[in-house]
């Protein structure tokens, strides 16, 4: 029974349905169901291409179902009658969910960063995306004193949403949807230059563009709220604590992504 | 204060280490500042206030009433965080920076130990606390007997939602208002939600604040049934946040919020948080969900809303203000800042005085139109481009007291408050924050309050039709963005300065169309008459071609 190809595609396929919902999830991000969905299609397929390869290999692929079919021992009649009632309802089942009224929220669709415009105007003043470098972080000899601005305008002001540990964990985040930023690991500051985050920081929620849901975010438009230097002090205080360099801005040229 | 600093200093210099110095300045300077005085920049914008470690008194402990805690006791706050409140849990730095930096703190209140060991309580005494029992349905009644009988009510509320009769006038040791826990909220439990934990909280008090130890007040037996009736109100996790409201299709509205139809509806649960969008931000939102229901009839919507707050605040009315008016509470005045003025600190107490508040306010917020694709107004209150529909209650005070009415069980009373009536509920129209205007044309939204010990709720009525073009048209099977407001007057809530959650749905079910059966049931006949086709195909060939069928099958059909 092993060896014959219909029960192995049968393997497979339960394996391949195993492997895509919770094997993916596993080793990286779980991916949804509808993809799932794609994935069982193109599998099967690539199974069915397979069994029908050679007429020796399709003829023994068949052989279960038209035995079942015409039920050539009592087994296969119980098999058969099983199916005859279950087939059916399942159909019904699964036209029924697909035709029904959804009752499950749209899911939100956000793009994270998106392109940063060419320039800003921050308080009047123009500031190019592209070639604006943090001014601070070339005054050396106060680097430490600039570092205790960010920290504390940090404390003051973002660490309610931010967290503490930087992790977009704040004891305010529980409220808020999409979650506030977290700026430790590899997603956010680090694949980030200064100037898209002082634009992110000045312009806030109101002033993303249409496609990352500016309705939706909670970040403030902290320009008018917090001074320039303020804003490029608790830049440089982030990429310390968090231990990261920002991107350098020749790549950033092409985009906040 | 100067020798102690000078004291603090002197033990930096040989009493802490590298490491701990590096993680004290890393993580925890900016509340508890950089001698550990409480005084870091973020200190003022969070509530309760950061531990001031000079004045060695130390909330959470292991340890006999008035002594110092374990060094175990500063560890756990340091590795788990102290829910419902700006300590982060640090854990993830790894023990040895947790150990470095509990030891680092020590030299902090060096003055509180060595006068603990002048007087004999160092190093602490643990409280003794037996093993928990083995809970059941009659000790959690016993437990409710044991809290309304020793007087935990008068703070935490005849139903433990922190709205005793002293509740608000109580202060902490930093001569700042305090709030009792809100038993019903357990995942913000300070010091943990388990059995153990509540049972410690009582059992050693919590000093500082007035929360007083019950060890001798109240017998060990006693206190584990108290402990097992306050693990009953609450989970140690926050619900899950929902989605959506989903307002079931029901053939007759209810007509009060006691209703039965309310017990079948879904009850979702929204997170409401500070609001720092806009001045005046705020950093302390005392409102922290709303619980929502809904159910339709096809013509009119209605909206059960439940929120806790501990003060009841109209328009006009006061509050008795927070003051110190108790000395028990054990807190250790020699590291204290109030040292040279601690004798005033309780001699001019005065007849408490009152303050006057704002009134307590909700809001639903609707776009006004339901958007066709996924773009919503701002979530404050709407946008130039989008506007908003607030439904909007603010409390004029108008509402008839129920008289006080003894519990049949316990015979305790006094400890209710208790308020029904029907509400006017406003329909405005915003287009930003300070763009908020009355919508004239808009429909009546019927609304009915009650108050109960601590708890809110309102129900809303309207038609799902709106009145006008601004005026948010109601359709099932559509989700219509929502969100929440709440302000608490006694906070000084008002405009900006309000607890906000964000924008999730309002699904209304709609009936179930006939060709969703007639599509089901075609699925149903599709498939049968596939498989009767199949099988008489397959039976026709098996007639005509016998050789066909294998005689080794048997070994296939196992």
């Amino acid at each position: 029974m092993t060896k014959n190809p219909l029960f192995r595609t049968f393997i497979l396929l339960v394996l391949a349905y195993l492997f895509y919902t919770y094997g993916i999830g596993f080793l990286s991000k779980p991916i949804p169901s509808s993809l799932v969905t794609q994935y069982m299609v193109i599998t099967l397929g690539v199974v069915f291409l397979y069994a029908a390869s050679s007429d020796d290999m399709w003829n023994e692929f068949k052989r279960p179902i038209y035995e079942t079919l015409i039920a050539l021992t009592p087994l296969h009649k119980t098999v058969r009658s099983v199916a005859l009632v279950v087939l059916p309802l399942f159909a019904g089942y699964k036209t029924y969910q697909m035709v029904s009224p959804k009752t499950e929220a749209p899911p939100p669709f956000r793009t994270v960063h998106p392109a940063n415009p060419d320039s800003i105007q921050f308080n009047g003043k123009t500031i190019d995306m592209i070639t604006q470098r943090n001014p601070l972080r070339a005054d050396h000899e106060k680097y430490a004193e600039h570092l205790a601005v960010g920290k504390k305008v940090y404390y003051e002001k973002c660490f309610f949403c931010h967290g503490d540990t930087w992790e977009g964990d704040g004891h305010f985040a529980r409220g808020y949807v999409p979650r506030p930023a977290k700026f430790t690991g590899d997603e956010t500051l680090a694949i980030l230059s200064e100037s898209y985050v002082f634009w992110r920081i000045a312009k806030g929620g109101p002033g993303l563009p249409r496609e990352a849901t500016p309705w939706n975010s909670a970040m403030p438009a902290w320009e008018g709220r917090l001074t320039e230097n303020e804003i490029w002090s608790v830049i440089m205080y982030l990429y310390d604590a968090i231990g990261k360099e920002p991107r350098s801005q020749t790549s950033a040229a092409e985009g906040g992504h | 204060m100067k020798v102690l600093l000078v004291l603090s200093v002197s033990l930096l210099l040989f009493g802490q280490t590298d490491e701990g110095t590096a993680v004290y300045d890393k993580y925890c300077s900016q509340c508890h500042g950089d001698q550990g005085a409480g005084d870091g920049p973020a200190a003022d914008f969070v509530d309760p206030k950061p531990r001031d470690f000079t004045t060695g008194v130390f909330k959470f402990r292991s340890t006999q009433s008035g002594q110092l805690p374990q060094e175990e006791d500063l560890i756990r706050v340091v590795r788990d965080g102290i829910p419902g409140t700006s300590m982060p849990a640090f854990g993830h730095i790894g023990d040895a920076k947790v150990n470095a930096v509990v030891k680092h703190i020590q030299p902090f209140y060096q003055a509180t130990i060595d006068r603990d060991k002048e007087e004999g309580f160092y190093p602490p005494q643990v409280a003794e606390t037996g093993n928990p029992p083995k809970i059941n349905d009659a000790k959690i009644a016993h437990g409710r007997e044991v809290y309304l009988e020793s007087g935990c009510g008068d703070c935490h509320g005849y139903q433990g939602r922190a709205d005793g009769p002293s509740a608000l006038t109580l202060v902490d040791d930093y001569d700042a208002a305090i709030l009792p826990a809100n038993l019903h909220r357990g995942w913000e439990f300070r010091s943990g939600h388990s059995l153990e934990d509540i049972f410690k909280a009582f059992t050693t008090g919590i000093s500082g604040t007035p929360m007083a130890s019950f060890a001798d007040a109240i017998s060990v037996d006693d206190r584990w049934d108290l402990a097992a009736y306050v693990a009953s109100l609450s989970s140690a996790e926050e619900y899950p946040t929902s989605p959506q409201v989903t307002g079931a299709l029901v053939d007759e509205l209810p007509q009060t919020m006691d209703d039965e139809i309310w017990d079948t509806a879904q009850k979702a649960y929204f997170p409401l948080t500070g609001q720092m969008m806009w001045d005046p931000v705020n950093t302390h939102p005392m409102i922290r969900s709303v619980s929502v229901r809904a159910v339709h009839d096809g013509t009119k919507l209605v909206l059960l809303c439940e929120w806790d707050d501990p003060s009841y605040s109209f328009e006009g009315a006061s509050a008795p203000e927070a003051a110190s008016d108790d000395d028990d509470w054990g807190f250790e005045e020699e590291g204290s800042e109030e040292e040279g003025d601690f004798d005033d600190f309780f001699s001019d107490e005065e007849e408490s005085s009152n303050v006057s508040v704002l009134p307590d306010q909700f809001a639903i917020q609707f776009p006004t139109g339901i958007p066709a694709d996924n773009e919503r107004p701002y979530f404050v209150m709407g946008d130039d481009k989008n506007a908003v529909n607030l439904w909007r209650w603010s409390h004029d005070g108008s509402l008839t007291a129920v008289e006080a009415a003894a519990d049949g069980q316990t015979g305790h009373q006094n400890l209710w408050t208790e308020f029904v009536g029907p509400v006017s509920i406003s329909n405005q129209i915003a287009k930003g924050r300070d763009k908020v205007s009355e919508n004239s044309e808009a429909l009546e939204i019927k609304g009915q309050l009650h108050y109960r010990n601590g708890q809110y709720r309102l129900m809303l009525t309207r038609d799902l039709q709106g009145g006008s073009d601004n005026d948010i048209q109601l359709e099932p099977g559509r989700f219509v963005p929502m969100l929440f407001w709440a302000w608490d007057g006694h906070r000084q809530d008002s405009d900006a300065k309000a607890c906000i959650s964000s924008w999730y749905f309002l699904n209304l079910e709609q009936p179930v169309d006939k060709k969703v059966y007639v599509k089901t049931a075609a699925a149903v006949a599709l498939t049968l008459l596939f498989l009767w086709w199949a099988t008489r195909t397959a039976k026709r060939r098996a007639l005509e071609a016998p050789e066909q069928s294998n005689p080794q099958s048997e070994e296939l059909a196992v």
